[in-house]
Order: C-alpha cells, then structure tokens, then sequence
C-alpha cells in the first residue's frame, strides 16, 4: 500500500463527508460531460433497493429488505443503504464472480490443478478488502504448494500453466487493460508493442510454472514406482499428488530466449532477453533472481499509468453498464475515452482511495447519476455517456442468484458451498508422509472403487445374453434387467462424483446456492451456463446475449420445481399473506421490490377469476419470473 | 469512423454477408477469402461428427497391422471392400466398409486431451485469449438456417470443455445435450401445467409487462421478446418431435444399441432429417493406458453397433447422401505398449473416416508405415478435415474479424481432400 498524497482526506473517520465529496466531483464532470442534454430524474425508490442490491452484492432485495428501505423516511437512506451494502457479506460472492470472470478462475485449474484454495483465497481477500494493487502483487509473487494454507495465490500461475507467454500476454490484458496477444508472434498491427517489448516483459515470469512432485520426489521417479500397481492404486495416487504434490516455483533457471521464427533484425533468434518494461521502469533485482516482485512493483507502481485507469474503467463499467474505454481491455496510447476528463479524474480517485475497490464502488454508487432512472442501453461497443446507468440485462449469476435468494431468502448469503477446507487438512495430514506411505493410502481408496468395477462386470454379461437371447419375453426380461444394473451402476458413479464434490466441502442442493458457491464454471447444460456463464476459459466472456434455451428454461424449468416447491421462501410468504391482495403484493415485493400497480391488478384479478387462489397466485410468480422487467437491471 | 467502429462495421459486414451467401461480399473480402479449388456446389447439406474422447487407438481400429509385434493379440477381419481390414472388434462397421472413405494417415501437433479436442473440434490450435468457434458454429456463421425453428448444431454428450460458438454470438452455439433419451430439457411446460394454463400465464405475463416494455423501448429487451415467441414456437412445433426417441420403432433403437452414444447416433439422424445442420455425438473411454485389450473390445463393441447402424440407417433412408459424416478423434495410441500393457497418446499418426455426402466409399485415402507409427503418404492435418468438411457443404471460408478484430477463416490454412469426393 503505497502512501497517497490524500491521506487526510481519507482517514477512515471522515468516511462520510469525503464520499459525498467525492461523489459530488464526480457529478460536476458527468454534468460537463452532458453539453447541455438533459439527464434523466432520479430513479424512484423502488427501483433504486432493487438496483442497489443487484449492482452491489449481486441479487435482488428480498421481500423484507425491499419494505423496509420503501417504508424508511430517513433522509438520506439512499447513500445509507449504499454504504450498509458494500460491507454486506453477500458482496463477497459478487465481487468474486466478478474476479473470476476477469482471471478465468476454475474449481479445477486447466482440468488438473486444484483450484478450489484459489477460490477461497480471493473470496478471503474480497472479504478483508485487500487493496487491488496488494492482491495483485500477492498474485504476481506467488509461490510455493498449491494448498498449503494461504497460499492460494498460487491458482494464479496454475490456471495457465505450461503456457507461459500466453500467461504473460493475459496478465497485461486483465491488469493493464491492454492487449499484447497480437504482440507475440508479431509487432502489434494498432498498436505500438514490438514482439520485442513482448519477450522482454514476458522475462519478468519467466520459468515461473507449476510443478508437480510428491515428497520431493519427481513426477517420473514416482511413476515408476508405480508401474507394478494396479490402475486404480496410480488413479488414487494421481487425485493425491494432485491435491499434495502440486506448488508454483521457478522451473527453468536459464534466461528467456528468442524463439526460431524471430523475424526483425537487431536480434537474433536464440538470443537471451532481458526483463525490461514497455514504459516506466522496473526496480532492478539481480540477474538471474526472481524478477517478480520487481514486475508487481513496476505493474502496480505509480508511474504505470495503465494500472489505475483500467480498474477504475472496469469499476465504472460494473457501475455503470458500459466504461469510459470500450472494449474495458483494449487500452491503447491513443485511445480517448468518452468522458476523457471524467476517466482522469476517476483515475485519479483510484490512486487516491489507495486502491480499496469497495471505496471507490461506495463513491460511484452514491452519485447522483447513479442514481437516476436508467437509459436504455446504446450499440454493443458503445462506451457510456449521458448521465445515468444502462438498463443492461442482469448478468447470468445476478439472475440465479435472485433466484436463489427467491427461494431461501437471504440465507443465500452465507457460505454454504464449496471450500478448500478438507484439501487444506488433507495437504497438512500427509505431506510430508513418504511416498511408500502414500501409495498405501491410495492402495485403500482403491480398493472401494471395487464394486464399480463388479457391477461393469454384470453389465457386460447381460449385454452379451441380451445380445444372443432369442427375441420375446426372455430378452425383453433380460434387457429389463440390465436396465435394473445401468441404474445400479449410475447411482454408484453419481455417489462417486459426490463423493468427489465433498472432498472439495460441497453442502446443500444446487439451487440453493448462490453461483459464487458452484463449481466455477458451472456444467454446460446449468441454467447458468444457458444465461451466459462465462466458461472461465477466456478474459469476461460472459454474455447477455439472449438465446431460445433461456426463455425454455425460464418458463419451464425453474419457477414451479424451484420457486413453488413446498420448501420455497417465496411459497411462505404468500402462504403467510392475509388475503389475495396481500399475497400478490408479497409476491411483487419479492421478484420486482415494488407494490403492483392498479393496472397490473385489475390485469390479475380478471385472470384470478373463478381459480383457486394458490393456482392465481402461482401465475403470478411465474409471469413475473418471466417479464422482461425482472431480467434486466432497474 | 474510429478503429473500434470500423472493426464493428466490417464485423458485421461480414456476418451479414455471411448469412446471405458468399457472394455477397465485396470484391476485398472476398478476394482475401478466395481459395483455389473450392466447389460453390455442396455435396453434403449436414454434418455428423462422431467424436471419439480420449484418443482412439487407430491400430485397433481402422488401421490394424496384423502379425506385428505392435498389434499384439488383436486379429484383423476382412471388411466389404477388398483388401480393406478392421481390428476384429468392429463386424458391423465392417460390413459397411464399402460406404466409407478412410483417412488412415491424420497427423496432430497436440498430444493433450483437452488441446486436442479443441484443435479438433475447432480447426485450431488453442491459444491464451481466444476461443475459436467449433465446426457448428462456423457451418452455422456461414450459411442460412434451413429449419428456423430447431437449433442450427446440436453436442450431445460429452463434458464442459466444448469451444461451442467461439468468438461468434451466443446465437450460434451448439445446444449441449446430455442424455439423448431425455429429449429437449425444458420444451414441455413444467408437470401439472397443461396447455390452456401455459397459455393463460403467457397472457398473463404480457399483460403485467407491457408496462415495463414501453417504457424501456431497446433491442435487447425486444429480443428477449423474439426470443419468448420463437420458443413457444417450438414447445408447439411438431418440430419438437425431432428430439423424442419414442417415436422410433423399438427394433430400430435396440438396433443402434442402448448406450448413450448409440441412442445419440439416432437422435442425430432424426436431427439431421429435421435439417439441423451439424450434431455431434460424443463417445469416451478411449484413454486405453491400461487394461487396454479389454476396453478396446468394450469401446469398439458399442462404436460398432451405434456408427454402423447410423451409416445403414442413413443409406436406407436416402439420407446418407446429403449428410456427411466424420469419424474424429484427438490422436491415436502409440503403436508400442507401455509397461502396463496400454497404449499412450500419438498424435504423430492415427484414423478417422469420413462416409456419405459426396465422398466415395470403399475408398483409403494416405497409410501408415508397417508400425502404424508415421503416416507415409498423404498425410492430412486436422485443419484439412476441417476444409473437406467446407468443401462439402459448399461454404467458401470467407476471412472473418474475431470482436477483438482479428481475421480468422474457417479450416484455418487447412487444403480441402478433393480427392475422396466420388
């Protein structure tokens, strides 16, 4: 944490004038910024609790948080309930989501690294409010085993193992807001990086990689021990190595070199390259030691002007609907933004703020332009301008997630899904056991996989007696049966997959969770993944495209199995209402944070008419659930 | 117009053209989409891609050499077409040896699962930062929907790694479909619902959103309108049918096997005679690192019984010649056995096959050394079979900007193999 200019301005006893301060600057330029157009009114009440809740943690009000902010008189609730959101704890599965998409963070790294203590690692970090330059530096400098306890940072370097240029190119792109990619197999088309820029900035991380070794003992010397053991004992042994053997350190010792196809002379391919960065300077650290700290110190440092505008960019754009650059990630040396004094000026606020993200959300989110009725949303590529936020459609984890909070109300907010907890005790159980001990231990989870192996055994036999069974009743019973053993056998493998979920802490069904708390990405086919999920591959490629699957999925899969099932929230509350009226205000109360209207009334009294009210009621949630107003942003 | 609009407007440019045809697009684009060779007139209107997961040994399969040491215990039978062998596990496929064209000497640079199957998948090598799209969604980018109701490409199976639509919009995504018996998740209104309810809560939700809709007049909320009618449509359509095994004879499900590749290999029939024009059935299981003998006989047993009954099924149908179906997989096996009697990854030399829309059949295109370990004439590249597959369905391979503006095509720098076309 570096020390700002502004410290006074910002000790933590003066919070309050100094955001409405800074939030008052930050009108006067959108003001500037509007040429004389004219801005839209103040967004009303309602719509404000169910943006605030939506933009700052990530879900909607529940029913009774919506009441009590439309029924609070106080004056100045608004910046109140701004402020009571960012240290709310449902924050947390916001934010991280946000940083997933950003890191591309996976419960199982690459497919197999365990991801899961990285997970938790920046869930802990968004929880402490660890300021962005420190947890990028902690990201840049980690080291060492994967799960021993806090070195989750470690998920960082993981994630793109064995590709250490892509990693390189990819970490400027997310932190910087810049893109390289173009720059490492050619000198940038648009832009001013060479490829040798490229390779001198890439020798900052160089050699750093995954590295996998049981007891220090290396990956090959153990698969040879193995060679004799049955293939389940080497499975079992994998998972563990996996989970004990896997650290982040620096693998190769010699200098970065050019590769074959160089092509631009002054160099030579096969030429050593030193860590240099494209701007600025880097503190310089000896040959040949971990140049790391030196890249984080230069990455985050005050002369690097790219590291501040690109977080307040992405922050304003989360706020916002659209940043002041578009595309958040393509920042270039000429690059002007939308509002170019106002993204100076947000900058700057970044660095003041000393980088404390919930800080600078606080400031945003109690603007006046915040604050306003939305405007509709301009041309994909747009950067924003005009006064108020975007009426953007709720990304796939706000929509499940106000689900879930439909369901169980704000319970939703506590952690009850995966943690690294037992891979933690695992790590601190056996790793410094001997390897002899360990392939013990796999030998004993092996040999549960036994009965798996028993009844693939049985299927097979009755295949082939079906297969060879005259037709009519004797093979319709053998097929019957073996349909009995396929269930047999799926049940199994389903409670293996659980099995394996719950070494990772997975409790509660699936939608009761909150996204955040789900397997990241989620599966292909999860409601998640049909709204857009980003699949965590690729730099926030989440989308609100709409797609047909979604409005199948709305209608038909969740609001009656999940909203309307015996244990739901929302089931209670109408259940609790007094009357028909009462219900259905409950009912918008909890989907849309308002009252109905008399139009909308009449609209379901004339549909109510001569139904049982629970069937009436039911309707209602659905054709809610399903309105275009409960998908997009207030 | 600034960078950034100028990207967007060649963007979109091109996806307009695209949707319309080839010809539409300017002379520039065009004349940098050019390739010499490439047939305007289709052969083929759909594509199945059988994707065998996890590497299928390709001298247990399609490419046996019988009597060396490298082939082990495995026999090789004799198929319908002479002097053309198949690892002896494979009866049936054999049977239909003379409707296939093999293409025993692909070559891969990716010897990893997951890079593999995307290089496959996709015509790509996989690269940090981007994500290139799969073979539906550039057969889906290039040329019109012919059934607008039903999904332009269809995965069942398989897990969550898939490229899918790649850079391209979400609205070219392949539908992922997990158990081929379960029909279309989510395309009949929830239990206890009947029609006349379903219709009353559409009119009900209409009705209380109207509101919200004139006040926020955008084109993503009037999409998600579009997007409500378009679905309704389809829960109605008879359309919908295309994804219901039941509507198949029992004899003829029984005769595709009942595993879910099998089942996936009929559904994909039924999807393709509805004119979605791409489906992928996903097969695993073929990571033989060990106990090798004995999957390979399990693995082969249910390829045999779904790929044979699918390619029988199509030509008896009619079907078989507008429907092009490739038989992919990442890489082949070593041709050595390691120390547990497996084999390992190879991706220096292995099989796939292609059968119907236009290629010839009984056809062998390139081989491999005695060892089955390098491809020694006629090597194909992944990015080939990807431009044979564009050659087919007649699509030009016009350059595209990803959103970040970078020129992609499809196929890549792949040659279409206009030799196995009949």
């Amino acid at each position: 944490m570096r020390v700002a200019l502004l410290v006074l301005l910002f000790t933590a006893n003066a919070c309050a004038a100094t955001v409405a301060d800074a939030s008052a600057e930050i009108d006067r330029l959108i003001t500037a910024g509007l040429a004389g157009a004219v801005a839209p009114p103040a967004a009303d009440d309602a719509a404000f609790v169910r943006r605030a809740h939506l933009a700052i943690i990530g879900r909607n009000p529940t029913h009774d948080e919506a009441r009590a902010f439309l029924a609070d008189t106080a004056a100045r609730k608004r910046d109140a309930l701004v402020a009571a959101l960012v240290a709310h704890p449902g924050r947390a599965h916001h934010q991280f989501t946000w940083l997933a998409d950003l890191l591309r963070v996976e419960t199982r790294l690459q497919n197999r690294f365990p991801g899961q203590a990285y997970i938790d690692w920046l869930k802990a970090r968004i929880r402490d409010n660890t300021r962005w330059d420190d947890l990028v530096t902690a990201l840049i400098t980690a080291d060492g085993p994967a799960l021993e306890r806090g070195n989750g940072a470690t998920g960082f370097y993981l994630r793109d193992a064995g590709m250490p240029l892509d990693h390189a190119s990819m970490t400027v792109q997310e932190l910087l807001g810049t893109r390289v990619g173009c720059a490492q197999c050619h000198d940038h088309p648009f832009d001013r990086w060479t490829r040798y820029e490229f390779y001198q900035m890439a020798a900052f991380t160089h050699g750093v990689d995954a590295k996998r070794e049981l007891n220090g003992r290396q990956r090959k010397e153990v698969q040879k021990l193995l060679a004799k053991e049955e293939p389940q004992v080497r499975n079992a042994l994998r998972r563990i190595g996996e989970s004990i053997g896997t650290s982040v350190g620096i693998k190769a010792k010699k200098p970065l070199t050019l590769p074959a196809d160089w092509q631009y002379p002054g160099h030579a391919s096969g030429d050593a390259v030193p860590p240099v960065p494209p701007f600025g300077a880097a503190p310089k650290a000896a040959s040949g030691e971990d140049q790391r700290a030196a890249y984080a110190s230069w990455l985050t440092g005050a002369d690097n002007p790219r590291f501040a505008l690109a977080m307040a960019n992405r922050m304003f754009k989360r706020a916002f609907g659209r940043g002041l650059i578009e595309p958040v990630d393509d920042i270039r040396d000429e690059t002007v933004p939308s509002q170019p004094e106002l993204a100076a000026h947000l900058t700057r606020l970044m660095v003041e703020v000393d980088f404390d993200l919930a800080r600078f959300e606080t400031i945003l989110c109690s603007t006046d332009a915040w604050q306003r009725a939305p405007l509709p949303e301009p041309e994909p590529g747009e950067a924003w301008r005009g006064g108020a936020p975007y009426a953007v459609r709720l990304s796939a984890e706000q929509w499940w997630d106000s689900l879930v909070t439909l369901r169980i109300g704000a319970r939703a907010d506590t952690t009850l899904g995966t943690s690294a907890e037992a891979l933690h005790a695992f790590y601190d159980e056996h790793h410094d056991d001997p390897v002899e001990d360990l392939v013990a231990l796999a030998r004993e989870s092996a040999t549960a996989a036994q009965e798996g192996r028993a009844i693939q055994a049985e299927i097979r036999r009755l295949k082939q007696e079906a297969e060879t069974a005259p037709a009519g009743e004797a093979r319709r019973k053998l097929r019957e049966d073996l349909k009995a053993v396929i269930a047999k056998r799926d049940a199994l493998m389903e409670k293996s997959e659980i099995a394996r979920m719950k070494s990772y802490g997975m409790k509660g069904g699936d939608q009761e969770l909150r996204a955040a708390e789900l397997p990241s990405p989620a599966p292909p086919a999860h409601p998640l993944r049909v709204f857009g999920q980003s699949d965590r591959q690729v730099i926030d490629n989440a989308t609100r495209d709409g797609a047909l699957t979604q409005a199948l999925t709305a209608m038909n899969a969740l609001v009656d199995q999940q909203l309307l099932s015996t244990d739901s929230e929302l089931k209670r509350l109408i259940g609790a209402a007094g009357s028909p009226a009462a219900a259905i205000e409950a009912a918008y109360l909890a989907i849309l944070a308002r009252p109905p209207r008399a139009a909308e009334l009449a609209a379901i009294t004339a549909h109510a008419q001569g139904r049982p009210g629970a069937e009436a009621a039911a309707d209602v949630i659905w054709a809610l659930v399903n309105g275009r107003e409960f998908l997009f942003m207030p | 117009m600034n960078d950034l609009s100028r990207r967007r407007f060649l963007n979109r440019m091109a996806n307009a053209c695209l949707g319309v045809g080839a010809l539409g697009l300017t002379p520039s684009l065009s004349a940098i989409g050019a390739e010499p060779g490439v047939r305007r007139r289709p052969t083929a209107k759909n594509v199945i891609m059988l994707y065998m997961a996890g590497g299928m040994s390709h001298l247990d399969t399609f490419d046996p050499k019988p009597g060396t040491a490298e082939q082990g215990a495995l026999q090789a039978i004799p198929t319908s077409v002479d002097g053309m062998s198949f690892g002896q596990h494979l009866p049936l496929l054999a049977a239909q040896a003379h409707r296939l064209t093999l293409l025993r000497s692909m070559t891969s640079t990716q010897g990893a699962h997951e890079q593999g199957e995307y290089f496959m998948r996709t015509g790509f090598v996989q690269r940090g930062g981007i994500r290139h799209p799969s073979l539906g969604a550039w057969i889906s980018h290039s040329s019109p929907r012919i059934n607008p109701t039903l999904p332009a490409s269809v995965v069942l199976g398989g897990g969550g790694q898939h490229p899918g639509a790649g850079f391209f919009t979400a609205a070219h995504a392949p539908l992922p479909l997990g158990d081929p018996a379960a029909g279309l998740p989510a395309a009949r209104p929830a239990p206890g619902i009947d029609d006349e309810r379903f219709r009353r809560r559409l009119a009900l939700a209409d009705a209380l959103d109207a509101g919200y809709r004139a006040g926020n007049d955008q084109p993503t909320v009037r999409a998600y309108g579009d997007l409500y009618r378009e679905a309704c449509a389809l829960m109605d359509s008879p359309d919908l049918a295309a994804f219901d095994l039941t509507k198949e004879p029992e004899a003829l499900r029984d005769r595709y096997g009942e595993d879910r590749f099998g089942q996936g290999c009929l559904l994909a029939r039924r999807l393709v005679e509805n004119d979605v024009r791409c489906v992928e059935v996903v097969m695993g299981g073929w990571d033989t690192h060990d106990d090798h003998a004995e999957r390979i006989a399990d693995q082969c047993a249910i390829l045999d019984q779904g790929a044979s009954a699918l390619i029988a099924d199509l030509a008896g149908r009619g079907l078989l010649d507008e429907t092009l179906v490739i038989l992919a997989t990442e890489f082949g096996r070593t041709p050595t056995f390691n120390e547990r009697d497996g084999r390992d990854h190879y991706p220096k030399a292995f099989s796939c096959w292609l059968a119907g829309g236009g290629v010839r059949g009984g056809h062998v295109h390139g081989a491999t050394d005695a060892r089955g370990a390098t491809a020694t004439s006629a090597p194909v590249q992944v990015q080939d079979l990807h431009a044979t597959a564009a050659h087919a369905l007649g699509l030009a391979r016009d350059e595209v900007l990803s959103p970040a503006g970078r020129p992609f095509r499809m196929a890549d720098k792949g040659t279409a193999l206009t030799s196995v076309f009949a």
